[in-house]
């Protein structure tokens, strides 16, 4: 099967081969790679597919590394503005799961977020901060910052830079690049066998 | 195996947002947001990502049926239309227009919504009419 894709793309490819999603060996990856401009509209700082046998590069092509993908400038610093600016973002929340249909992540048959033991049924906005944090910590070692659900959310959350920090500290406690390689085991699943990792 | 994505528009609302049918040999399995439509712009709400669901439900009117004797049973549209116009022609002569109220649909198109209050008010004599689009 052929398939065009960009880096983060392609990284979440690598991901749901991990969890059985598709098989990676009939795969074959067209990657085409962002411009720069591209690049700085996602605050992506790896915008190259790395995987893929066929490149098609798209000078001038954004170099890796390139704009930050922190929150600096997006996040207010202190603990107390940084609830408040997730609430905001919150409580504008339509409860439409448009997030959860256009993640190529969420894959899972039954879904926690549709389950009435977790969410409360004809609430909107969804009780606040769990309805966005069970599906950020469902991202960890998932998410690869496509930005599929922040492009069809209607209250125009900040959804991507909700998981990037939860894969941000993936990467920071357990050395996890979400994607990066077909070896490496995601820690959440690494978790199920205990003590496997200290 | 034949998968189609069609272009389209989302039946509920009158905001009219973009969607891509999702068809695998002749049956709408899912939606997609339209990012090239201008009104929605790749953005959807819970009705619009499940607009297919209703389409191939079993439950679903697909013919007109006429109560007869307390029970449902199929029957052609001139024979329903009759019966309604029959029905209606009654009320308005024994309790009155105002005792009648019109229901329209969000599912229909403006030109028929205007239609319809054009039936309610020039021919049924009332102003009862509302619908479902006033979201």
């Amino acid at each position: 099967l052929g398939t065009v894709c960009r880096a983060c793309e392609e990284r979440g490819l690598v991901e749901l081969a991990k969890r059985g999603q598709v098989d990676w060996d009939r795969l074959h990856l067209i990657g085409v790679e962002c411009t720069s401009e591209e690049a700085q509209i996602c605050r992506c700082s790896h915008p190259r597919p790395t995987h893929a046998p066929t490149v098609v590069d798209a000078p001038p092509s954004a170099p890796e590394g390139g704009p930050s993908e922190d929150s600096a400038g997006v996040l207010p610093e202190a603990v107390e503005d940084r609830l408040e600016f997730w609430r905001y973002w919150s409580e504008r929340c339509i409860k439409c799961y448009g997030c959860v249909y256009a993640c190529p992540q969420c894959f899972c048959p039954a879904c926690a977020l549709e389950s009435p033991l977790w969410v409360e049924r004809g609430r909107v906005p969804p009780p606040f901060p769990a309805f966005h944090l069970i599906k950020a910590i469902h991202m960890a070692g998932r998410c690869t910052s496509c930005r599929e659900c922040e492009l069809v959310c209607p209250a125009e959350i900040p959804l991507t830079l909700l998981y990037r920090m939860v894969g941000r500290d993936v990467e920071d406690l357990f050395g996890y690049g979400t994607g990066a390689s077909l070896e490496a085991v995601p820690p959440l699943l690494l978790a199920l066998e205990e003590g496997a990792r200290a | 195996m034949r998968y189609q994505s069609v272009l389209t528009i989302c039946p509920f609302c009158g905001v009219g947002c973009g969607i891509h049918l999702q068809v695998m040999d002749g049956a709408a399995i899912g939606v997609l947001p339209a990012r090239s439509h201008p009104v929605s712009e790749g953005r959807l709400c819970a009705k619009g990502w499940n607009a297919h669901a209703f389409l191939h439900r079993p439950d679903r009117l697909t013919r007109p049926l006429a109560r007869e004797n307390g029970e449902l049973k199929e029957t052609s549209w001139g024979q329903a239309l009759d019966i309604v116009a029959d029905r209606l022609d009654k009320i308005r002569a024994g309790t009155g227009s105002d005792t009648i109220g019109v229901l329209s649909s969000a599912k229909c198109t403006n030109e028929e919504n205007y239609l319809l209050q054009k039936l309610a008010r020039g021919a049924l004599g009332t102003n009862n009419i509302d619908h479902c689009a006033r979201l």
